[in-house]
């Protein structure tokens, strides 16, 4: 049997995350969860997950300082993120030069098939 | 006449700005608070499709949570993009207390932080939405900043309200945080500014511009040593009869001396 993918979603909203876990397991993928910034980025080199969601506005360390972080660790640059954020305009607080850019950008409220629809492109339809 | 016009003009600017602001910043917490209330029916309906009853309890629970948050941030907008003429009545201290914890009791509970009501015997004249809704605004402040310090389980919100000098007066005493002097200074100014990314203080600017309206007042001191916050309203006990309206003469002092 196919081990399950596994998702880390980071989120500082409680309720986000309990719905996003619920709805990824529903969907047969193995979640993992994180509050905050520090947090997810120490799941993430512990569990290596095969995606993350991200959220952009979090206390201390934000979205984008976490999304930087991870693509210039060696050991997390290839894991695969999409963005999901209430942040009209948060493109414009990415500076491309410098990073590679999220495989998925989503708008809050969050639509459920488009993410499902996203991971599937990200990971592969079998996931 | 130059400078009137100058001084006016960025008057104008400051408030546009404020409002840009307010709109960006509404738009985002109103995004979260949606994502809750869709969370809270998947997660209800999936309950009841898969026979798990606390997946429906769960459910129920985070869609209602939500919809209330969205309802004291829609009125803190509506308060805030439009003065409103206050309905004076006699307010009763105890109802209105116990009439706000009932509103906050559920997030105070899902947030693992105590929220108490003291009261003592006494009415006063004011607008009961009004100051329903400044209460609400501070004690909900109040709840989130506690809640984000999960490491401090000693946290509590104490709404209390008593009559002196003349003044209806409520305390809401947060212990759990300290308020930067910063949020301090932008929620008692005169335009609402956003701080950063940070956790939206238009519900303490309402409260202060609905103290206000009131002809009363809003204080707010903070301790960081002891990690408390306390936020002051005195109201008067009756409605000044001299409180002035917000009218055209506002513009008519500015150009007085044409």
């Amino acid at each position: 049997m196919t081990p399950s993918k596994k998702i880390l979603v980071i989120d500082d909203q409680p309720d986000v995350v309990d719905y996003l876990e619920t709805f990824l397991s529903d969907e047969g993928f193995a979640v993992i969860t994180a509050e905050n910034g520090s947090q997810g980025l120490s799941l993430a080199r512990v569990e290596t997950p095969d995606l993350i969601t991200l959220d952009i506005t979090m206390p201390e360390m934000s979205g984008i300082e976490v999304l930087t972080t991870l693509r210039r660790d060696p050991q997390l640059a290839h894991i695969p993120v999409i963005i999901i954020t209430g942040v009209a305009d948060f493109r414009r607080h990415m500076d491309y030069r410098e990073i590679r850019p999220a495989e998925g950008f989503m708008q809050k409220p969050i639509d459920p098939e488009g993410l499902l629809n996203s991971i599937r492109r990200i990971l592969g339809p079998a996931a | 006449m130059e400078e009137g016009m100058e001084g006016l003009e960025k008057e104008m600017e400051a408030l546009l700005a404020s409002q840009a602001e307010l709109v960006g910043s509404l738009t985002h917490d109103l995004k979260g608070l949606l994502s809750g209330i869709d969370g809270g029916i998947y997660i209800a309906e999936s309950g009841f499709k898969k026979e798990k009853p606390e997946r429906i309890t769960r459910g129920f629970e985070m869609a209602k949570r939500n919809m209330a948050r969205m309802r004291i941030i829609l009125s803190s907008a509506l308060y805030y993009v439009k003065d409103r003429e206050i309905d004076w009545q006699p307010i009763d201290l105890g109802e209105m207390t116990a009439s706000v914890s009932k509103v906050l009791m559920p997030q105070a509970s899902h947030a693992g932080v105590d929220l108490l009501v003291k009261s003592e015997a006494g009415s006063f004249e004011g607008g009961e939405l009004a100051v329903h809704s400044l209460l609400v605004n501070l004690v909900e402040y109040s709840l989130d900043i506690c809640a984000l310090d999960k490491e401090n389980q000693a946290s509590s919100v104490t709404l209390s309200a008593t009559m002196r000098d003349e003044h209806a007066v409520f305390d809401v005493l947060a212990q759990g945080f300290s308020i930067e002097e910063e949020t301090r200074q932008l929620a008692l100014g005169d335009f609402y500014a956003p701080k950063g990314v940070d956790r939206s203080h238009l519900g303490l600017f309402v409260a202060h511009k609905l103290a206000k309206s009131h002809k009363g007042t809003l204080s707010i001191t903070s301790s960081p040593e002891r990690g408390t916050t306390n936020f002051c309203v005195r109201l008067p006990k009756t409605r000044p009869s001299d409180m002035p309206l917000r009218t055209d003469s506002d513009l008519e002092t500015m150009f007085g001396d044409e």
